[in-house]
C-alpha cells in the first residue's frame, strides 16, 4: 500500500456528524459561563493592578500640599528672640502662680507709696 | 483576542476539527465531541493573550491533541478492560450504517498508539506537513517522521488484516 492510498482512504473519509449549529450554541452557552466567571476576576486584576499607582499618587499629592503649605522654617539669626529676654523672671515665676486681683494690686502700690513716704520723712529727720 | 475574532477563526476549523477527533475517537461521536468542546473552551479561556497571526490552527489542534491524550490515558483503564474485539461489537451495534461503513478504518486507527494516530490523522488527513506536525505535537520533525513511519506500517497490516478478514 503506497502513501496515496492512505491519502484515498483518508480524503473519502466523511462522516456524518451532529449539527455544527447544535455544537456552537453549546460552547456558546459555555463561553457564556467562563464569560460571567471571567468578569469578576478582570476587575480583581484590574483593582490590584491600579492600586499600588493610586495610592503611591495619594501619597505624593499630599507630600506636595504639606511641602508647599507648612510655615518654613527660616535660617535667621534673630529667631533666637522668640525666646523671652527675661529667662531668669520667668524661672521664678511658679507655673502654677496665679495673677493678682485688681484689689491687691491697688494695695500693694498704697502700701509701697506709704513706704516711700516713711522713707523720705526719716530721711529729712 | 475577542470573543467574536475567536467565534469567527473556530467556524473556520471546526469541521476539520471535530473530523479529525471523530476519526481519532475510532467514531465515537460524543467523545469526539466533548474533546473537542473541552479543547475549544481551554482555548478560549487562554484566547485572551492570544494573538493571532496565523497560527490559530495549529494552536487548537495542539490544544485539542493535549486535550485528546488526557482522555485517551483515562481511556486506557478502560481499554485494559474491555478489548478490542468486544468493543467492537458494542460499536457496531449501537452505531448508525453510515458510522458502520468506516468500522475497518477505525478498527485500524484503534491499532495504533496514541502518538502514531495523531501523527497519521494530521498527516493523511488534515493535510498537515511534517513541520507544522511536528508542532502540533510538540515533537521534532525527525521523531514525526519515525512516528509516522511506523504508524504507516501499522495501519497498512492492520487495513490488511481487515481486508482479509472479509
Amino acid at each position: 500500500m503506497i502513501d496515496q492510498e492512505l491519502y484515498d482512504i483518508f480524503h473519502s473519509y466523511h462522516p456524518e456528524m451532529s449539527s455544527e449549529e447544535d455544537f456552537m450554541a453549546r460552547l456558546n452557552g459555555q463561553m457564556d459561563g467562563i464569560d460571567k466567571k471571567r468578569l469578576p476576576s478582570v476587575w480583581e486584576k484590574t483593582k490590584q493592578r491600579h492600586f499600588l499607582p493610586w495610592v503611591a499618587g495619594i501619597a505624593a499629592v499630599i507630600a506636595v500640599g504639606l511641602f508647599l503649605f507648612m510655615p518654613s522654617k527660616t535660617n535667621c539669626p534673630e529667631e533666637a528672640d522668640i525666646y523671652p529676654a527675661r529667662q531668669d523672671y520667668q524661672t521664678m515665676l511658679s507655673m502654677t502662680q496665679s495673677f493678682p486681683t485688681f484689689e491687691e494690686t491697688v494695695r500693694e502700690i498704697e502700701q509701697s507709696g506709704q513706704q516711700l513716704q516713711m522713707a523720705i520723712a526719716e530721711m529729712k529727720e | 483576542m475577542n470573543r467574536e475574532q475567536f467565534t469567527f477563526l473556530v467556524r473556520k476549523e471546526l469541521p476539520g476539527l471535530r473530523r479529525f477527533l471523530l476519526a481519532a475517537c475510532s467514531g465515537d461521536s460524543q467523545e469526539a465531541d466533548d474533546i473537542a468542546q473541552e479543547a475549544l473552551l481551554k482555548a478560549y479561556t487562554a484566547s485572551a493573550g492570544f494573538e493571532d497571526n496565523g497560527g490559530f490552527s495549529r494552536w487548537l489542534y495542539r490544544i485539542a491533541c493535549n486535550c485528546l491524550a488526557d482522555h485517551q490515558r483515562k481511556d486506557s483503564v478502560r481499554a485494559d478492560t474491555l478489548n478490542i474485539e468486544k468493543a467492537y461489537s458494542i460499536s457496531s451495534a449501537s452505531h448508525s450504517d453510515e458510522t458502520f461503513d468506516y468500522q475497518d478504518l477505525y478498527r485500524a486507527i484503534d491499532g495504533l498508539t496514541p502518538g502514531e494516530r495523531t501523527a497519521v490523522l494530521l498527516f493523511y488527513m488534515e493535510d498537515r506537513p511534517i513541520k507544522e506536525t511536528a508542532a502540533i505535537m510538540n515533537a521534532s520533525e525527525g521523531t514525526v517522521k519515525a512516528i509516522l513511519s511506523r504508524g504507516r506500517t501499522h495501519l497498512r497490516e492492520r487495513l490488511k488484516g481487515e481486508k482479509v478478514k472479509r
